[in-house]
C-alpha cells in the first residue's frame, strides 16, 4: 500500500491518538495536554488540506482492512467526505482553542479533552467512510464519545439531559443498524457510489428497499433532529459552551444529515429514490421541521435554548436541499452544511462568551452588552444575520441556492417554506441584536474579570471573532475556487454529472 | 456600456454603469450623500461612531445596487442599504423613533423577503441567468410581477405602500431623513426599472394600473399633509405624492415604444434627479429651521425649493412636468379618455401640491418664529455647504443635464407658462381666502395617528411570545420498570417458574412436532 491509501487513516489517527494518550496525563499536565492537543489539531489540518488539493486534482484515497463477511472496514476520501472533513478540521481547530481557555482552571480536563478528541475522530471517520457497515461503526462511536461531554458537568441537569440523549440516538443507532443489515443482506455493502447501488435489487425487492429506507432516516434522523425525534437537542445545551458548539455545528447533527446525504446520493441513488416515490415525504418531513424548529425557537428566553432550535430548524435545511433531489437544490443543501456548521458555532461561541464573562444566560440580560463586548457582539451579529439569510452572509448563498433548486426541482412551495422560515428566523434574531446593540445596560448578572486587555480571555475571544469573519468572507467570495460553495458544485458535478 | 465581470466575488458580479441614465442616477445619489455626510459633520452630535457606521454601510448598499450589473450584486446593495437605514431612523433614541423604526424595520423585512422571491423566480424565469441586462429580455410571470411591485413599493413608498415614511422620515435625523427620501426610496423605483420587462403583455397591461395608482398618490399624499403640522411629516407626505408622480412617469416608460420610450426614460430619470435635489435640501432646511437662527439667504433657498417643488417656470420642477404630460399624451397604449383625464387630474394635482408648498412655508416660518431667539447657535459652515451643494444643484440641474434641456426650453413657451402657473395661482388665491376668512384647521383633525403604528405593536407582541413548555414525549417510567423487572429476576420462586415454562414449551413444540 502506498501513501495515498494510508492517509484516510492518518487523518483519523492523528486525533485518535493524542486523545488516547491525553487520557492518561495527570490533571495537572497543562502545557503537556495542550501541546498535544494543538499538535493532533495541526496534523490534521495539514493532512486534510493535503487530501483536498490531491482530490481536487482527481486523486484516489482508499483504505481498506476486512472487518465482516462481504463488508470490509473502508476509508475513502471523496469530494463529498472531504467536504465534511474539512468542515470538522477547521472547526475542531476553533473549538479546541475556545475550549482551552473555556476550562482553564476547571477540574477533569483529561478527560473532558480525551473524549473531545475521540468525538472528532469519530466525526472524521464517519465521514470518510467508504460503505454502510464502517458508517455505522463510526455513528454509534460517535454517540458513546459525546455522552461524557453532554453530562461533562456532572450536574442533575446535565445527567438528565445525559439520559435523555443516551436514549434517543442508542435508539436511532438500533434503527440504524436494523437499516444497515437489512441493506446488507439485500445487496451486500459495497462502497459508496454515485447513483448508488441498489438499482439491481430495484424490481425484485422494491419492499425490502423502502423499509430499509424508512429505518436508515429514521435512525439518521435522531442526530440530524428531524421533527418528532429532535427532543434530546434542546435538553442537550447544558452541555458547556464549546461542547454545545461542536454538537451544533459539525459533530452530532451533522453527522446525522451528512449520513441522510450518503443514504440519498450514495446508496439509494437519485434514480432509485425517484422510482421508489421516497422523495416527496422526506422534503414534507424537512420542511416542517424548518418550521417546527423555527417557531419553538421564538419562544425559548434562554438564548442557548434559542440557539438550539434553531438548529433543529436549519439542519434541516440540509435534509431539504438533499430530498428534492436535484443537482441546484444539493448545491444548497450541502454547502450550508458548511455555512450553518459556521455560522452556528460562532453564535455558540458567543453565547458561551457572554455566560462566562458576565452570567448572561437569559435573552432579555442581553442588554446593552454590544459597548461591554464589542467583538463578541459584532460576531454575534454577522451570525444571527448569516441564519436570517441577508446578504452579503454565507446564510444567502445557501438560502439562493436552495431556492433556487427548489423552482428547478419543481417544488415552489418549498419557496414559501423558505421565507417563511426566514421571517421566522428574523423575529427571534433580530430582538436579540436590538437588546444587544440599542438598549442600555443594566447589571450584569455575574461579571467576571478575565482579561486585562480584551473584552474577555482571548482564546475566547479569537475563535468567534475569526469564524465571524468566515462568515461575511464565504457569502462575498463565494465566486472564488477555494470557497465551500465552489467545492460543492465539484461534488455536485462528480455525483450527477452536472456542469453549471 | 461599462460593464465588469469581477472572478473573485460572488457567483456572477459584474459591476458598470449601463447607460447615460443610470449614470446620471449613481451621480445624483452619490452627490445627495455627499451633502448630506457635510450637513451631518456639526449637526450630529450624539453617537458619533454609530451614526457614521452606518451612514456609510446604506451609502455603500445604496451606490453598490445602482452600480452592480448582477442579480446578487443588486440584491446585496439592497439589503445593506435597507437595513442599515433602521440605525439611522432610530438614531435619536426616542420612544417615538423607536416605534418608527420598529414599523420601518418590520416593513423592510418583509420587502427584503417578498424581494428575494421575486428575484428568485425572475432568475428562473430567465433560465438562470444572473446579468441584469439579460433579465429585461423576457416575459414575466403575475405573480413575480406582483412580488417585484411588493417588495420594491414598500421601499419607493408610493400609496398604499406609504406607511411607514410618514413615520420614519420626522424620526431620523435631518440629514438621514434627506438621503432616505432623497435616495433610498427611489432605490425601489430604480429596482422597478431594472427588474421589470417593459415589453412584456402583463406588464402592459398593469401599467395603465399603476398609472392610476400613481396619480392617487400623488393627490392622497398632498392632501392629506395639509392635515399635518409637522413641517416633517408633510415633506414625508409629499415624498408620497412626489412618488406618485414618479410611479406614473415609470408606468409611461412601461407604456410607450421606440423613441417615445427613450423620451419617457428621460423625463423618469430627470423627475428622480430634480426631486431628490429639492426634497434633500427642504428636509436639511426643515432640520436647521427648529434649533438654528436662520438668515436671509436660507430662507431664499427654501423658497427656491418650494419654487421648484410647485414647477413653476425656469425651474428643473416644470421641466419634468412637462415631459411627464408629454409622454403620457405621447403614449399609445392606455385608452385615450384615461389619458386625458389624468392630463387633467396633473393639473389639480399641481394645485394641491402648491396648497402643501405655502402650508410648509407657513410651517417653517411658524417654527423658526416659535423658537427665534439670539441664544440660538447660527448655522455653521459645515452645514451651509451641504445644503449649498443641493441648492446648486437644484439651480443648475436643467442646464447640467443634458438629456432634460429639451423639455425646459419647452417649458418655457408661453402655453406651457400658462399651463404651469394657473394651478399655482389658484392655489394662492385659495389659500389667501381661507386666510381672510380667518378659518383654522379644527384641534380634532389635526395629525390624525396611523393605526400602522399600532399594528406593529400587536405584531411584535406575536412573535415576542414567552416561554412556553414543549409537549413532550411521555416515556414509561423506564426506571421503576427496570426496577421492578430487577426485583423480580431476584426471586427464589423464578428458577422453578422458568423450569415449568420451558419444558412445557418444549412440551408442546413437540407434541405438534
Amino acid at each position: 500500500m502506498d501513501f495515498n491509501s494510508w492517509l484516510p487513516l492518518l487523518i483519523v489517527l492523528s486525533s485518535l491518538i493524542p486523545g488516547l494518550l491525553i487520557f492518561t496525563l495527570a490533571e495537572h499536565r497543562t502545557l503537556l495536554r495542550t501541546c498535544l492537543n494543538l499538535s493532533g489539531v495541526v496534523i490534521k489540518l495539514l493532512l486534510v488540506v493535503w487530501m483536498w488539493l490531491g482530490v481536487k486534482a482527481g486523486e484516489d484515497y482508499f483504505f481498506q482492512l476486512p472487518f465482516l463477511p462481504g463488508g470490509p472496514f473502508i476509508l475513502h476520501g471523496d469530494a463529498l467526505s472531504l467536504q465534511f472533513v474539512m468542515l470538522s478540521s477547521v472547526l475542531w481547530l476553533a473549538t479546541t482553542v475556545y475550549a482551552i481557555g473555556y476550562l482553564e482552571n476547571s477540574p477533569l480536563r483529561s478527560r473532558f479533552f480525551g473524549y473531545f478528541s475521540l468525538c472528532v475522530s469519530a466525526t472524521v471517520g464517519l465521514a470518510l467512510s467508504g460503505n454502510l457497515v464502517t458508517f455505522v461503526l463510526f455513528y454509534e462511536l460517535l454517540t458513546l464519545a459525546t455522552f461524557p461531554l453532554v453530562v461533562h458537568r456532572g450536574t442533575p441537569q446535565s445527567l438528565r439531559a445525559g439520559r435523555r440523549y443516551l436514549a434517543y440516538t442508542i435508539s436511532g443507532g438500533v434503527l440504524l443498524l436494523m437499516g444497515a443489515a437489512l441493506l446488507h443482506s439485500v445487496a451486500g455493502s459495497p462502497v459508496f457510489m454515485p447513483g448508488g447501488y441498489l438499482s439491481a435489487q430495484l424490481d425484485t425487492q422494491s419492499m425490502a428497499l423502502i423499509v430499509a429506507f424508512v429505518l436508515l432516516i429514521a435512525g439518521l434522523g435522531v442526530k440530524a433532529a428531524l421533527l418528532p425525534l429532535h427532543g434530546w437537542l434542546p435538553e442537550a445545551m447544558v452541555a458547556p459552551a464549546p461542547v454545545s458548539a461542536l454538537l451544533h455545528a459539525v459533530a452530532v447533527v451533522k453527522a446525522g444529515a451528512f449520513g441522510i446525504v450518503r443514504v440519498v446520493y450514495d446508496v439509494f441513488g437519485v434514480e432509485v429514490m425517484q422510482q421508489l416515490d421516497l422523495t416527496w415525504p422526506l422534503v414534507v418531513l424537512a420542511s416542517s421541521t424548518i418550521l417546527y424548529g423555527s417557531w419553538r425557537a421564538l419562544q425559548q428566553q434562554d438564548i442557548k435554548r434559542r440557539l438550539a432550535y434553531s438548529t433543529v430548524s436549519q439542519v434541516s435545511y440540509v435534509t431539504l436541499g438533499v430530498a428534492m433531489l436535484g443537482p441546484v437544490a444539493a448545491i444548497g443543501g450541502l454547502v450550508h452544511l458548511v455555512h450553518q456548521g459556521v455560522m452556528k458555532i460562532t453564535l455558540f461561541f458567543c453565547a458561551g462568551n457572554y455566560a462566562e464573562t458576565l452570567g448572561i444566560h437569559k435573552v432579555h440580560e442581553l442588554n446593552g452588552v454590544g459597548r461591554r463586548m464589542p467583538l463578541s457582539s459584532v460576531a454575534f451579529s454577522l451570525g444571527a444575520l448569516g441564519m436570517i439569510g441577508i446578504p452579503p452572509t454565507a446564510g444567502m448563498v445557501s438560502k439562493w441556492y436552495l431556492s433556487m433548486g427548489a423552482l428547478e426541482a419543481g417544488f415552489p412551495w418549498v419557496l414559501g417554506v423558505l421565507l417563511m422560515s426566514s421571517a421566522l428566523n428574523a423575529a427571534y434574531f433580530l430582538p436579540l441584536l436590538y437588546r444587544i446593540w440599542c438598549l442600555p445596560a443594566a447589571e450584569w448578572p455575574e461579571e467576571r474579570r478575565l482579561s486585562d486587555r480584551f473584552e474577555t480571555h482571548w482564546m475566547l475571544l479569537l475563535p468567534p471573532v475569526l469564524t465571524g469573519a468566515l462568515i461575511v468572507l464565504m457569502g462575498v467570495l463565494a465566486g472564488t475556487d477555494i470557497s465551500p460553495l465552489s467545492w460543492t458544485e465539484l461534488i455536485v458535478e462528480r455525483e450527477f454529472g452536472y456542469v453549471e | 456600456m461599462l460593464s465588469n465581470v469581477v472572478e473573485w466575488l460572488w457567483p456572477g458580479a459584474s459591476f458598470g454603469l449601463a447607460n447615460q441614465l443610470a449614470q446620471l442616477w449613481f451621480g445624483f445619489t452619490l452627490l445627495l450623500w455627499l451633502a448630506a455626510a457635510c450637513y451631518s459633520v456639526t449637526f450630529i452630535k450624539r453617537q458619533v461612531g454609530f451614526y457614521w457606521l452606518f451612514f456609510i454601510v446604506a451609502m455603500s448598499g445604496n451606490l453598490l445596487l445602482i452600480v452592480a450589473q448582477d442579480v446578487l450584486g443588486f440584491y446585496l446593495g439592497f439589503a445593506l442599504m435597507s437595513l442599515s437605514a433602521y440605525a439611522l431612523v432610530i438614531h435619536s433614541g426616542s420612544s417615538q423613533a423607536r416605534r418608527a423604526g420598529r414599523l420601518y424595520l418590520q416593513l423592510a423585512i418583509v420587502g427584503e423577503l417578498l424581494l428575494f422571491a421575486a428575484i428568485v423566480l425572475r432568475v428562473h424565469e430567465s433560465d438562470g441567468n444572473l446579468a441584469l441586462a439579460e433579465l429585461t429580455m423576457d416575459s414575466i410571470q403575475p405573480l413575480t410581477l406582483l412580488l417585484l411591485l411588493l417588495g420594491f413599493g414598500l421601499k419607493a413608498g408610493f400609496f398604499p405602500l406609504h406607511v411607514w415614511l410618514p413615520q420614519a422620515h420626522p424620526a431620523a435625523p435631518a440629514p438621514a431623513s434627506a438621503v432616505l427620501s432623497g435616495a433610498m426610496i427611489k432605490a425601489g423605483l430604480f429596482g422597478l426599472w431594472v427588474f421589470v420587462p417593459a415589453s412584456a403583455v402583463v406588464v402592459q397591461q398593469w401599467a395603465v394600473v399603476l398609472l392610476v395608482l400613481g396619480l392617487c398618490s400623488a393627490l392622497f399624499g398632498a392632501v392629506i399633509a395639509l392635515w399635518h403640522q409637522q413641517s416633517k411629516v408633510v415633506l414625508a407626505y409629499s415624498s408620497v405624492s412626489q412618488m406618485g408622480y414618479m410611479l406614473m412617469a415609470l408606468a409611461i416608460v412601461w407604456l410607450s415604444t421606440g423613441d417615445a420610450r427613450v423620451m419617457a426614460a428621460t423625463v423618469l430619470v430627470g423627475y428622480a434627479c430634480h426631486h431628490a435635489f429639492l426634497k434633500a435640501a427642504l428636509f436639511l432646511g426643515a432640520g436647521a429651521c427648529s434649533s438654528y437662527r436662520l438668515q436671509r439667504f436660507h430662507w431664499l433657498a427654501i423658497g427656491w425649493c418650494l419654487f421648484t417643488l410647485v414647477a413653476l417656470p425656469l425651474s428643473s420642477g416644470a421641466a419634468v412636468k412637462y415631459g411627464l404630460k408629454q409622454g403620457l399624451m405621447a403614449q399609445q397604449s392606455s385608452p385615450v379618455w384615461l389619458a386625458e383625464w389624468l392630463y387633467g387630474l396633473l393639473s389639480v394635482g399641481a394645485l394641491t401640491t402648491a396648497l402643501l408648498a405655502l402650508h410648509l412655508w407657513c410651517l417653517l416660518r411658524q417654527q423658526q418664529m416659535a423658537t427665534h431667539s439670539q441664544s440660538m447657535p447660527a448655522v455653521s459652515g459645515w452645514m451651509n455647504s451641504g445644503w449649498l451643494i443641493l441648492v446648486v444643484a437644484s439651480i443648475s440641474m436643467p442646464f447640467a443635464v443634458i438629456s432634460t434641456q429639451p423639455f425646459w426650453w419647452a417649458s418655457i413657451s408661453l402655453s406651457a407658462v400658462w399651463a404651469s402657473s394657473w394651478p399655482v395661482l389658484a392655489a394662492v388665491l385659495l389659500f389667501l381666502i381661507v386666510r381672510q376668512i380667518g378659518w383654522i384647521l379644527p384641534e380634532r383633525w389635526r395629525d390624525p395617528q396611523s393605526r400602522f403604528v399600532w399594528l406593529s405593536l400587536r405584531a411584535k407582541r406575536l412573535y415576542q411570545t414567552q416561554s412556553r413548555a414543549e409537549w413532550q414525549v411521555r416515556w414509561p417510567g423506564w426506571r421503576s420498570l427496570e426496577r421492578q423487572i430487577n426485583q423480580g429476576l431476584q426471586r427464589a420462586e423464578l428458577l422453578s417458574t422458568a423450569a415449568v415454562v420451558l419444558s412445557s414449551v418444549m412440551l408442546i413444540l413437540w407434541l405438534l412436532h
